[in-house]
This record gives structure tokens, C-alpha cells and sequence, in this order.
């Protein structure tokens, strides 16, 4: 049977954002969630499907981020995860914009540093390179031994 | 339809195409990191297949002076016997 690898630093980034995945979704579909009013970008789609069942969403962007973590093609699982962040982000940023007290300008501003902070963490992943599946440390020892070995052979 | 609910259904429809649009650039991303992981990892490979070959070309190269050594004993031996060795090949450095 195959060894499942968590493939890179890119993967072990995957898991910990899965977990934040699932955070947002008891969040907003959990016996837990306190479901915030409708931010400005979504409130169409509210209307359409409640808010606390988009928050399932979350809960497949976490099971999509989960697989993702040990598998060789992760874009597919962070362009989800980017996708949905961008959406709360976005949303929350016109909703801070329009909201009528104080209060809610503070509430949703928070919510709008946290997704956009998140998204661009998610952004700085996606640019990460994966070490090579190989034993650096191994292979620079036989590069210093075969240069020591040239240096003998030539008297320098 | 109120101009309330079409006011709603664009902010929706720009909030939906920011998030696809970062969906495309993340992937983007992604696959573009992932190339370039590809070819780090084959270029790594690379240089470690070339050392393999750098410690046996050595060792090959270790055998030669013992090969010269044992022609010359051959050619010396066929000397002592009377008979003449067959001439080595002109583009031969002995």
C-alpha cells in the first residue's frame, strides 16, 4: 500500500488552513455559529439560500484543503479556499463601507482584515516551492567528498 | 424589480467575480510554483546522477595505470619468449 506524504511545506500550510476552513464553518452552520447580518455582497444571495448554509462551504473548502495537503496538483484546493476568502473579504469590505453604527463599521472592518489578511497569506502560499524529494544533506556531503577527492588528485 | 434588489444582485455578481478572479490568480500561482518545483527537482536529480557518474568515472580511471603496467609485463614476457608484440594503435598514448 502506498504511504500517504503530506507533499511539501505547501501541504503542511494546507492543513492548518483546513482547520481555519473548518473554524469558519462552525462558525456559520454549527450549533455554535452566530450568524452575523448579511455583509453588503451577499445579501442577494442570503435572500436566495441563508447565510448559515453557505457557511457548508466552508466545511467542503476544508475536506477539498484536507486531500489537497497530500496530493501533487494542490491549485485546485487553494483557488477554492482563495476564491472563498476573496468573496467574505470583498463583501465584508462594502459592508464596512455602508453599515449604519459604529458598531457594525468595527464588526465588519475586523472581519474584512481578517479574510483579506488570510487571502494574502493564501496568495504567499501559492508562490511557495516545495523542496525536492531528495536528501539535500546527503547529496552536499558526496559534492564536498568528490571535490576533496579532485583537490588530492591534482596536489592543490 | 427595485432598484434596492438590482443594487443587491451587482454587488453580489462583483463581490462573486473578485472571488473568482482570485480563485484564478491563486491557481495561477499555484501551478506556476509547482513547474518550478518540478524542474528544481529535476535539475537536483540531475546533479546527483552526475556525481554517480563523476565516483565511477574515477574508479574506471584508477584501473588504467595497472592495465598499462600489465601490457608492459605481456610485452616484455612475448620479448623474452622471442616473438614480437603486435604494435599498439597510432592514436594510442601510451
Amino acid at each position: 500500500m502506498k504511504r500517504l506524504h503530506i507533499n511539501g511545506a505547501r501541504g503542511v500550510t494546507l492543513l492548518g488552513f483546513s482547520l481555519v476552513a473548518v473554524v469558519f464553518g462552525v462558525a456559520f452552520n454549527s450549533p455554535l455559529a452566530v450568524i452575523p447580518p448579511a455583509p453588503a455582497g451577499l445579501v442577494a444571495l442570503d435572500a436566495l439560500i441563508p447565510l448559515q448554509w453557505w457557511g457548508l462551504v466552508w466545511y467542503l473548502a476544508a475536506a477539498f484543503l484536507f486531500v489537497g495537503a497530500f496530493r501533487q496538483d494542490q491549485s485546485k484546493s487553494m483557488a477554492l479556499f482563495a476564491g472563498l476568502l476573496a468573496v467574505w473579504a470583498i463583501s465584508y469590505a462594502g459592508a464596512t463601507l455602508t453599515a449604519p453604527t459604529p458598531r457594525l463599521t468595527s464588526l465588519f472592518g475586523m472581519q474584512t482584515v481578517i479574510f483579506g489578511g488570510l487571502l494574502t497569506s493564501c496568495l504567499g502560499v501559492a508562490r511557495l516551492l516545495n523542496a525536492p524529494p531528495v536528501d539535500i544533506s546527503a547529496l552536499r556531503k558526496r559534492v564536498h567528498a568528490t571535490e576533496g577527492e579532485q583537490d588530492h588528485g591534482t596536489g592543490t | 424589480m427595485g432598484p434596492e434588489l438590482s443594487m443587491d444582485l451587482l454587488k453580489t455578481a462583483l463581490t462573486i467575480a473578485g472571488g473568482v478572479a482570485a480563485a484564478a490568480l491563486t491557481g495561477w500561482l499555484t501551478r506556476k510554483s509547482q513547474k518550478e518545483s518540478a524542474h528544481i527537482t529535476a535539475l537536483t536529480n540531475l546533479v546527483d546522477q552526475l556525481q554517480e557518474e563523476v565516483v565511477r568515472a574515477k574508479g574506471d580511471a584508477k584501473q588504467v595505470p595497472m592495465w598499462r603496467r600489465y601490457a608492459q609485463k605481456l610485452r616484455s614476457q612475448i620479448y623474452k619468449l622471442g616473438g614480437e608484440p603486435a604494435d599498439a594503435d597510432p592514436d594510442l598514448e601510451l
